[in-house]
């Protein structure tokens, strides 16, 4: 079909569905170019409305009698609704039960949590005397049982009373994991002046925190029920490792 | 005086059929029969055009009537009660046509419109058949009510459940898609 502008395209359809000669005439001669199409428009109108003339089958009508299926036909849309409902829920229930079962449960590792902060190359070397008590075991981190890792935690935080005059840091730091439960491993240079302490109701973390403002080390909460102290110098706290943090405790803590 | 005179006729019509829907709701099965035989004709045409299938139309205007009579009762009046049962006769042509459009046919349309008037010769162009079976079932139903039950915009839009700018527009471009199949197939 050549290309026909909108308004006469209308025009040629209106004029071959109203099939008025006399109107087709004239567009004939005003329009010559589009003759045959209007003709072939004329045509293909004629054919769509012969096609529905009533048939012989028509004709005949059929005695009327209701179909049981009528009714199904009506509710076909709500039980199609229904159904795919709960097609998509068991999907949905068969998703979340093999998530559940068949992922590999998470596991926590030591790569897992944030690295200790580094050591102050450039602070001083701190003096302290050596021990001539006991000493430290600091036999290598143990991985604790998985399974007790929740309980573990929960120690560090437990508040405890810890009292003991003129003994190592690092005897202090042994009875204290012994006494609150929780496992303290020193790192290795940790300082080991004799030290004075007196806590009451301070879970072991806060009695490091305090220890270690004084002793120049840091307790880090590894949150599986050990501390790993280090030495390094805390900057929000004065360093004095030659005082006699005992009486000075006494003080701020009191009983 | 033209206008008031066909006004007049045609709230008599829109009366007539309400009557016959009262009468059936009222328990009257009679009149139920009356607005079946009124209406066959318009509604298997607009069947067997929207099927392209004598035999498949027969059965699907028996659906239509079996769901008129089983649910006449949500026909809220607010349309005239021809323009209702053309909107269930042309949904559920459109969908009995999609659910068999898949179906193999291996009968010819030549055949399938010989087989609707055996008794008479069949006058339909066999080029409008086949371009109306190459159409979708929602421009066929389009094409049967403007062209074959010659029904006005208005009452296109109300049995299509749309605007009649709507119609308009779809009307158009249902023509647009017959013509452009035709012009091919010639």
């Amino acid at each position: 079909m050549k290309h026909v502008a909108p308004e006469l395209d209308s025009l040629m359809w209106t004029l071959a569905e109203e099939g008025n000669e006399r109107a087709i005439d004239e567009f004939g001669q005003r329009h010559p170019a589009l003759r045959g199409e209007l003709i072939y428009r004329i045509k293909m109108v004629k054919g769509l409305r012969s096609a529905g003339k009533p048939t012989a089958v028509a004709a005949v009508i059929p005695k009327f009698t209701p179909r049981e299926s009528g009714s199904h036909v009506v509710h076909s849309r709500a039980t199609n609704i229904t159904v795919g409902a709960l097609v998509f829920a068991s999907i949905a229930a068969a998703a979340f039960v093999i998530t559940t079962f068949l992922t590999p449960e998470k596991r926590f590792h030591k790569e897992d949590l944030p690295k200790p902060p580094p050591v102050a190359s450039n602070a001083a070397p701190i003096r302290v005397p050596e021990p001539k008590g006991p000493v430290v075991n600091l036999a290598p981190i143990k991985e604790p049982d998985p399974v007790l890792k929740g309980n573990q935690s929960e120690a560090s935080q437990r508040p405890t009373s810890v009292s003991i005059d003129h003994a190592p840091l690092l005897t202090v730091l042994q009875m204290m994991s012994e006494i609150s439960g929780t496992q303290i491993t020193s790192a290795p240079g940790m300082p080991n002046p004799v030290v004075d302490v007196d806590y009451h109701n301070m879970s072991a973390m806060e009695m490091l925190r305090d220890l270690g403002k004084r002793y120049a080390f840091t307790p880090l909460d590894q949150h599986d029920g050990s501390i790993l102290v280090v030495p390094a110098v805390d900057h929000s706290g004065p360093v004095n490792g030659s005082t006699d943090a005992g009486s000075v405790m006494n003080q701020k803590i009191g009983g | 005086m033209v206008s008031a005179v066909i006004d007049k006729a045609r709230s008599a019509t829109f009366d007539e059929d309400l009557v016959l829907v009262e009468r059936f709701l009222g328990g009257d099965t009679r009149a139920f029969e009356d607005i079946y035989s009124k209406y066959y004709e318009k509604v298997f045409a607009i069947a067997r055009g929207i099927l392209m299938d004598a035999d498949e139309a027969a059965d699907a205007v028996q659906e239509i009537f079996t769901l008129v009579y089983r649910h006449l009762g949500r026909f809220d009046k607010r349309s005239r009660f021809s323009t209702w049962l053309f909107r269930v006769a042309v949904n559920r042509s459109i969908q009995e046509a999609r659910r068999t459009r898949y179906r193999s046919r291996t009968v010819e349309l030549t055949e399938a419109a010989g087989k609707t008037a055996p008794e008479e010769p069949d006058t339909t162009d066999p080029m409008v058949q086949a371009t109306m079976s190459k159409l979708a079932p929602a421009d066929r139903a389009l094409l049967v009510l403007f062209y074959w039950e010659e029904l006005s915009l208005q009452d296109i839009a109300d049995s299509i459940g749309c605007g009649v700018n709507a119609a308009k527009t779809r009307l158009y471009r249902a023509r647009e898609r017959f013509r452009v199949i035709y012009e091919g197939n010639t």
